[in-house]
């Protein structure tokens, strides 16, 4: 708008419009007109052109004259208004293009043409021949007669573009920029500046005359502020004169109010200064951070409603009407403790001092407050934390005291009162020969003395009778210091019952003892069947023993398997002891688990013992139990009674009834063997303890076997009871729950056919050539296929070359072991992943099992292993591939 | 078409071999007295604007409804009349031929000949000048 507004554009605006006008009227509105005037003009003559031809072409038909055509095409085809003339010539029917003007049109050119509306046609009839004329206008002749009639327009057009364009200019520079010089000399005389004449050198009538009356106006001006000038500077030389002395009274003033105002803010207690109305009249910073009222705030308030709780209030008010009367007041240069209100309204603890000055006829109170509120609080604090700290110091189970450099009490915990037999208030104060009349004073103050004097000494032991019993403590002693600037030191001495650690210290001496003679003693289980297995072994290889192989290889079997038997009872307890044993219940039939058990003579020799078995309430009963432990629980129980009884019975009772959802069985193995006196009954359920060693001597054993026992059943919930008496006999006795079965066990398969072994494709993986040729020699009357492989890669390379019905697979073993191999395998593309693998290890625990498992085994076979069980093995792996086949 | 027409035809049709059997050339101030029967008939197509001479060539015909007509299409263009107007009515069109020109009879081609140098037309049933015959080689 502010152009709009403009000098300039108000003069040259009409112009630019009229020259915006002039070019759509010249470039755009005339030419559009003479642009359809000439194509109605072009379209006239094309059909008078047309209509010619025609005639023409008829009479040369009809009339056979000719003469005039060569002149009416030739004049046709020169016109610049036409793009081509054609000829069409019907015939039966049909239109055909004869002829055109230039040659080069055709149909298609005809066709595409025929809706533009400068396609003008013309029918003829020459009687033998008719048709049609058709011509076509140009659309170029249009566009050159419009420019040939339009470039005079235009030219005019532009020179009245440029005459505008140029006259703009001229604006600017002869109205516009003298008049905004006229503007600025004026703001100059606005702004006051006088002395610059105005200068007028403009070509414009107008403007010379503004800038003469500007010039008048500015030299008027002038000559007014000289004289403003003088006068105002005698009136300030007379203002600043009194200025001076007021300033320097103001300045006395100001430097005393600042010498109070300083003291008063810089004061460490709140002050408030009151009038004889209670109004407050001062209020310091200090007194600002205590109260939460700000200086502005607080002035003119009532000192009753803004800080005295209401509590006070009446007090207040009565003490002020006591000291406006008589002029004593009871707490007027005073400092007592109180408490004050917040701005939040929390009453707290202050110290407060007032004093009152009269000014004049006025009487000023002076109040100095002191926030006491943390430092009670400390207080508070200390006393709390020392409760705490002799709290904690009474409740340790150390007897602890101190006492300062005289050697006197200074604290004495409740332990050591309770075990010292003496109470605190005996104690303190005192020194230890003042308070005991016992051995051991003397020395403890000499030790006392020897360490103030920077000694060290090591705990002693001392024996204190406490609660009618000896006791060991341990008592220590050292030097404590607090503080830096006035240093304190106590010796404090302490003292803990070590009777319990001397007591388990003695319990763990015995037990490495009794583990010693368990090692002397496995030791000795171990060494006797490997003498046999060695030395049996030499001899088979003396040619002449051959009619003793038969009894030479089944000692060596006997004693294969009382050693195999002997390392898994050691692993048993060891997990056991470590709590890994597990139990993995399946359904058992009570009735032919008791069925299953025999007699148990780990003797060589049948002794004149009988075994008899009762059993009731247990026909038909299955339960969910770990069949393996229960056997293994029993087989230890037959296997001791068979062993410790030279002649006489082993009798097996079994009692059974249903106890709510469970089965209630009670056990029993009585025997009529040399007994347990009562002393060793104890020590028998112990971890490798026989009664005396003599029994081991004459019976043998690790003295594992009741341990175990022990173990299995607390791990099922029960408990063995031994009753015996030495030379008569003994009973051993346990009662176990086990969780009823509904379903019964659908009874076992009558097909016992074993599948056919003899062909069995096998590949035994395995890097050491002993268990190789074990492996050879089981398989060979078994009829097996057996291949060998005696590393990872070998079994890999074997794999590659063919399929195998079954793979056992040996897990300790250099570069690859067990486990890559067979994931190796799996990854092979040769080997199928269907085939049953199975690991064949000596790590018999289950959680290396569970780890063969896990990595895709097919089971787990533990070493060793027996032709009897490979055989079964090999037979309930085919009848379950059976299974599944079928 | 008329009876004689189609007689004319069917009997030039049967006897066409050249001009010389049927019809006799003429013409005047042409730059040369013999002609092919060839070159003649270039002429009478339209091929040919200007004589050696530099007389315009100017072809002369009876009506197109008459006999002679019909023998000079059929010999000419090896066609019929109309196709004869036809092809004379595009070459006109186009600028690439002088129109001829059409009389009543031959008596009256004769005139126009002897009065019209570069003039040449073809009698059937008249006798020819003999200062006008055209000579077929």
């Amino acid at each position: 708008m502010t152009f709009l507004n403009s000098l300039i554009a108000r003069i040259w605006g009409p112009f630019m419009l009229m020259g915006l006008l002039l070019t759509f009227t010249v470039g755009f509105y005339i030419p559009r007109q003479q642009a359809r005037t000439l194509r109605e003009f072009q379209l006239a003559e094309l059909g008078e052109v047309v209509k010619v031809m025609a005639d023409n072409i008829s009479v040369a038909g009809q009339y056979d004259d000719w003469s005039n055509l060569n002149e009416i095409f030739q004049g046709a085809s020169d016109r610049p208004s036409l793009e081509f003339a054609a000829l069409i010539l019907e015939s039966g029917g049909m239109s055909s293009l004869v002829a055109s003007n230039p040659p080069n049109v055709t149909e298609a050119t005809l066709e595409a043409a025929k809706d533009n509306p400068l396609l003008v046609m013309a029918p003829f009839d020459g009687g033998t021949f008719k048709g049609q004329v058709v011509v076509m206008g140009s659309e170029a002749f249009i566009d050159s007669e419009l420019a040939r009639l339009n470039f005079p327009l235009q030219i005019a057009l532009g020179l009245v573009l440029l005459a505008v364009t140029l006259m703009y200019f001229f604006l600017i520079a002869r109205v516009s920029r003298p008049l905004n010089a006229v503007q600025k000399v004026a703001e100059l005389i606005r702004q006051g500046e006088l002395k610059k004449p105005v200068e007028n050198n403009s070509k414009i009538r107008e403007l010379r005359s503004l800038n003469l009356a500007l010039e008048g106006l500015r030299s008027g001006l002038l000559e007014q502020r000289n004289t403003n000038m003088t006068l105002t500077k005698g009136m300030e030389n007379e203002i600043k004169r009194q200025t001076k002395d007021l300033r320097k009274t103001l300045d006395e003033l100001q430097d005393s109010r600042n010498l109070f105002g300083s003291v008063i803010e810089s004061a460490l207690d709140a002050m408030v200064i009151a009038n004889g109305e209670s109004l407050i009249v001062e209020w310091n910073r200090k007194a600002e951070m205590i109260f939460g009222w700000s200086r502005e705030e607080a002035i003119g308030q009532s000192l009753t409603a803004l800080i005295i709780p209401k509590v006070h209030r009446h007090g207040h008010n009565e003490g002020m009407a006591k000291y406006h009367a008589t002029g004593q007041g009871p707490v007027i240069n005073k400092s007592f403790e109180t408490t004050a209100m917040r701005r939040n309204g929390e009453e707290f603890d202050i110290e407060l001092y007032i004093t009152s000055v009269r000014i004049g006829n006025e009487e000023i109170f002076s109040s100095f407050i002191r926030d006491i509120t943390q430092s009670k609080q400390l207080a508070q604090d200390l006393e709390h934390q020392r409760e705490l700290n002799s709290e904690v110091l009474n409740g340790l189970p150390l007897m602890i005291s101190l006492k300062k450099r005289d050697l006197k009490y200074t604290f004495v915990n409740n332990r050591a009162q309770e075990v010292l037999g003496k109470s605190r208030e005996d104690m303190i104060g005192r020194t230890e020969s003042e308070v005991f009349e016992t051995e051991w004073v003397e020395e403890s103050a000499e030790l006392d003395q020897r360490i103030w004097e920077g000694e060290n000494i090591q705990p002693l032991e001392y024996t204190f009778r406490h609660q009618n019993k000896p006791r060991v403590f341990l008592i220590g002693r050292y030097i404590i210091t607090l503080g830096s600037d006035t240093p304190t030191s106590y010796l404090l001495t302490y003292g803990f019952e070590v009777s319990q650690l001397k007591a388990a210290q003695a319990q763990l001496e015995q037990a490495l003892k009794t583990k010693d003679e368990f090692l002397a003693t496995i030791s000795h289980e171990i060494r006797t069947p490997l003498h046999s297995i060695i030395v049996l072994a030499e001899l088979l290889n003396q040619s002449d023993r051959t009619s003793e192989i038969p009894d030479f290889s089944a000692n060596i079997r006997s004693s294969s398997r009382h050693l195999l038997d002997l390392v898994n009872d050691i692993l048993d307890f060891s997990k056991a002891s470590a709590k890994r044993l597990e139990l993995s219940p399946t359904e058992v039939n009570i009735g032919e688990f008791i069925h299953g058990l025999k007699r148990v003579d780990t003797t060589e020799q049948l002794k004149d013992v009988t075994f008899s078995k009762e059993s009731e309430g247990c026909e038909g009963i299955v339960v969910l139990a770990d069949r393996v432990r229960l056997n293994q629980v029993l087989q230890n129980l037959l296997s001791n009674a068979f062993k410790f009884t030279e002649t006489g019975e082993v009798k097996l009772t079994i009692k059974g009834g249903l106890k709510g959802t469970d089965f209630n069985m009670l056990w029993t193995v009585t025997d009529t063997g040399i007994g347990i006196s009562e002393e060793n009954q104890e020590k028998v359920l112990n971890a490798f303890e026989q009664a005396h060693s003599g029994i081991t001597r004459r019976f043998g054993g690790t003295g594992l076997g009741l341990g175990i026992v022990s173990k299995l059943l607390d791990l099922m919930g029960s408990k063995l009871e031994i009753k015996s008496e030495l030379n008569k006999g003994s009973t051993f006795q346990f009662s176990v729950s086990f969780p009823v079965v509904d379903t019964p066990i659908q009874a076992a398969s009558n097909d016992t056919r074993s599948p056919h072994i003899r062909g069995l494709k096998m590949l035994y993986v395995e890097d050491m050539a002993p268990n190789q040729m074990v492996m050879k020699a089981m398989s060979r009357p078994l009829g097996i296929d057996l291949h060998l492989a005696s590393s990872g890669m070998e079994a890999i390379e074997q794999c590659a070359q063919g399929s195998f019905d079954l793979v056992l697979m040996d897990i300790q073993m250099p570069e690859m072991d067990g486990v890559e191999t067979y994931k190796a395998l799996l990854k092979h593309d040769a080997f199928d992943n269907n085939t049953p693998t199975y690991a064949f290890t000596a790590h018999a625990g289950g959680d290396e099992s569970s780890r063969f498992m896990r990595n895709g085994f097919a089971g787990v076979l533990t070493k060793p292993l027996t032709p009897h069980q490979l055989e079964t093995f090999l037979n309930d792996h085919l009848k379950d591939e059976q299974h599944h086949l079928s | 078409m008329e009876y004689k027409t189609l007689l004319a035809i069917l009997l030039l049709g049967l006897s066409m071999v050249s001009l010389g059997q049927s019809g006799t050339p003429i013409g005047k101030d042409l730059g040369t007295t013999k002609m092919s029967d060839e070159a003649l008939q270039s002429v009478f197509r339209g091929n040919k604007s200007i004589w050696n001479n530099q007389n315009p060539v100017t072809v002369v015909l009876t009506s197109s409804n008459s006999k002679g007509f019909e023998l000079t299409a059929q010999w000419a263009l090896d066609s019929d009349g109309f196709e004869f107007q036809k092809h004379w009515l595009s070459l006109v069109f186009q600028g690439r031929a002088n129109a001829p020109v059409f009389l009543k009879d031959e008596s009256e081609v004769v005139t126009y000949v002897q009065e019209h140098p570069g003039a040449i037309g073809i009698l059937y049933d008249t006798a020819a000048p003999a200062e006008l015959v055209i000579e077929v080689k």
